[in-house]
C-alpha cells in the first residue's frame, strides 16, 4: 500500500511483485497484488487525474503515442501484434541501456534470482517501449525502483552458493573498489568538477538576488534558479514570452539570454524582457553574467 | 574457510540478529555524502525546477495547509503521481521550511538500501 501512495509508477512494480509471488505458488497474494496495482492504476487513471486536472488523464500516456491513446489501447495492440514490437525500439540504444542497467551486479545472478527478477518486467518493458529517451538511462529516476529488485536477485544469488559468498567475503575490499567503479562511471561525480562549476563565477550575486525576492511575490524564472524561489505559492518558468495572463499573474520576473536554463532559450528571454519593457516593467541588470530582474510597476521594492 | 565476519546471533529480547556495525555505519556514511553532494549541487545552482522545485513548492503548500498544486507544473500533487505518501513530509517542512528535507530523505532512504545486504 505505501509502495502504491509513493507514485503511480511503481504499480507496475507491485504488478510485478504480483506475478513473483504467482511463480512461487503465492496465488492469494500474487493475484491480490495485481489486482491492486491495477485497480489504483485505473482509479487514477480513470477518476483522480481528471477530477483534478480539468478531464486530462495520464499525461505520460502520450509518450505510448506510437501503441495507442489509452492504457487498454495500449494493451491491446501489444497482444494483437508482439512480433511488431522490436520495430518500435531502437535496439542499439535499448542494448547499451541493459548493459548499464546490468553490469554492476548481473554477474552474481543465478537461477535463484530469476522469480524476483520477474517482478521488475512490467517496468522495465514500459520504460523500454516508451518514446522519451530518459527512460532509458540512469541519470533520472524512472529505472531507480529496478535497482531494489536488482539488488535483491544479488543477495538470492549470493545466498545460494555458498562458494560465491566466502570469496565476496574474503574479497570485501575488491567487491568494494567494483561498486565504486561503477558509482564513478554511473553516477557522475565527474560533474562536480566540470559541468557543475558552470555558474561558480557568478554564483554570490545571484544568491544575492534570490534573497531580495520578496517571500510571496508571484515570479517568473529561468530553471535552474526556480527550485531557490519555491516557498510561495506562484513561482513558474519562463519558458515562452510572457501574455496578458502571465502578466497579470506575476509581479517580479528573473531572466537571463545568456544562460536562459532549460526548456527556455536566449531568444524567448530577449523576447520576454522587450515584453516587460513594453508593459511599464522596470527591468534592471543584477549580475555580470546578464542576469535581470523585472519588477511591475505597481509593485514596491 | 570460515567468514571473517560470523552473522550476529539473534538477541534473546528481539528473535532478530543485530545489524553488523559496519553495515550501519556505512549508511549513515552513504546517507550523510548523498545529502552533502545534493546540496552541493543545489548551492551550485545546478538543481533544476523539474522535479526539485515541483516538490519543494509542493510540500511547503501542504505544510502551510494550501493546496497542493505545483504552479510550475500546472498540475495538483495528486494529479501528478497520485503520491498521497508525500504529504507526511508536511510535518518536516512545517518545523522548518527546508529543501534540505527532500535531500536527506532521498539519501537516506537510498542508503539505507543496504540493509538488504544484513538479510
Amino acid at each position: 500500500m505505501l509502495l502504491l501512495g509513493c507514485r503511480d509508477g511503481l504499480t507496475l512494480v507491485v504488478i510485478g511483485l504480483g506475478l513473483w509471488q504467482c511463480c512461487q505458488g503465492q496465488w492469494r497474494w500474487g493475484l491480490g497484488s495485481v489486482a491492486l496495482g491495477t485497480g489504483w492504476l485505473l482509479f487514477l487513471s480513470h477518476w483522480l487525474y481528471p477530477l483534478l486536472n480539468d478531464g486530462q488523464g495520464i499525461a505520460a500516456l502520450a509518450r505510448f503515442a506510437p501503441l495507442g491513446g489509452s492504457i487498454g489501447e495500449i494493451l491491446l495492440n501489444l497482444l494483437r501484434n508482439p512480433l511488431g514490437i522490436p520495430e518500435l525500439l531502437d535496439l542499439r540504444e535499448v542494448g547499451f541501456f541493459l548493459v548499464l542497467l546490468l553490469l554492476p551486479l548481473a554477474w552474481l545472478w543465478n537461477w535463484h534470482s530469476g522469480p524476483i527478477l520477474l517482478a521488475g518486467l512490467p517496468l522495465l518493458a514500459v520504460n523500454l517501449l516508451s518514446t522519451n529517451e530518459s527512460q532509458r538511462d540512469l541519470l533520472h529516476h524512472y529505472n531507480l525502483p529496478l535497482v531494489v529488485l536488482l539488488v535483491i536477485a544479488a543477495i538470492d544469488g549470493i545466498a545460494s552458493r555458498p562458494g560465491l559468498r566466502r570469496l565476496l567475503q574474503t574479497k570485501r575490499l575488491m567487491a568494494l573498489a567494483w561498486l565504486g567503479l561503477c558509482w564513478a562511471l554511473l553516477a557522475k561525480p565527474g560533474y562536480f568538477g566540470s559541468l557543475y562549476l558552470s555558474r561558480l563565477a557568478v554564483l554570490v550575486e545571484h544568491h544575492q538576488v534570490l534573497q531580495s525576492i520578496p517571500a510571496g511575490a508571484a515570479i517568473a524564472a529561468p530553471s535552474h534558479l526556480a527550485p531557490h524561489l519555491s516557498h510561495r505559492p506562484t513561482v513558474e518558468l519562463l519558458r515562452s514570452p510572457p501574455g496578458e495572463a502571465e502578466l497579470r499573474r506575476w509581479d517580479h520576473a528573473l531572466l537571463n539570454p545568456g544562460d536562459p536554463g532549460w526548456g527556455s532559450s536566449p531568444a524567448v528571454m530577449e523576447q520576454a524582457r522587450q515584453r516587460f519593457s513594453a508593459a511599464g516593467w522596470r527591468c534592471q541588470s543584477v549580475a555580470a553574467d546578464g542576469l535581470t530582474l523585472c519588477r511591475k510597476p505597481d509593485r514596491p521594492g | 574457510m570460515q567468514p571473517r565476519l560470523p552473522v550476529p546471533a539473534a538477541t534473546a529480547e528481539t528473535g532478530r540478529a543485530p545489524l553488523p556495525t559496519a553495515l550501519v555505519s556505512a549508511v549513515a556514511v552513504l546517507s550523510l555524502v548523498g545529502w552533502g553532494l545534493a546540496a552541493l549541487r543545489h548551492g551550485l545552482l545546478q538543481s533544476t525546477a523539474f522535479d526539485l522545485g515541483i516538490y519543494d513548492q509542493v510540500a511547503w503548500q501542504i505544510s502551510r495547509g494550501l493546496e497542493a498544486r505545483s504552479t510550475l507544473l500546472g498540475l495538483h500533487h495528486m494529479g501528478n503521481h497520485g503520491a498521497w505518501a508525500f504529504y507526511l513530509l508536511g510535518i518536516p517542512y512545517r518545523l522548518l521550511a527546508s529543501v534540505h528535507w527532500l535531500f536527506l530523505a532521498q539519501a537516506v532512504l537510498e542508503a539505507r538500501r543496504g540493509r538488504a545486504w544484513a538479510w
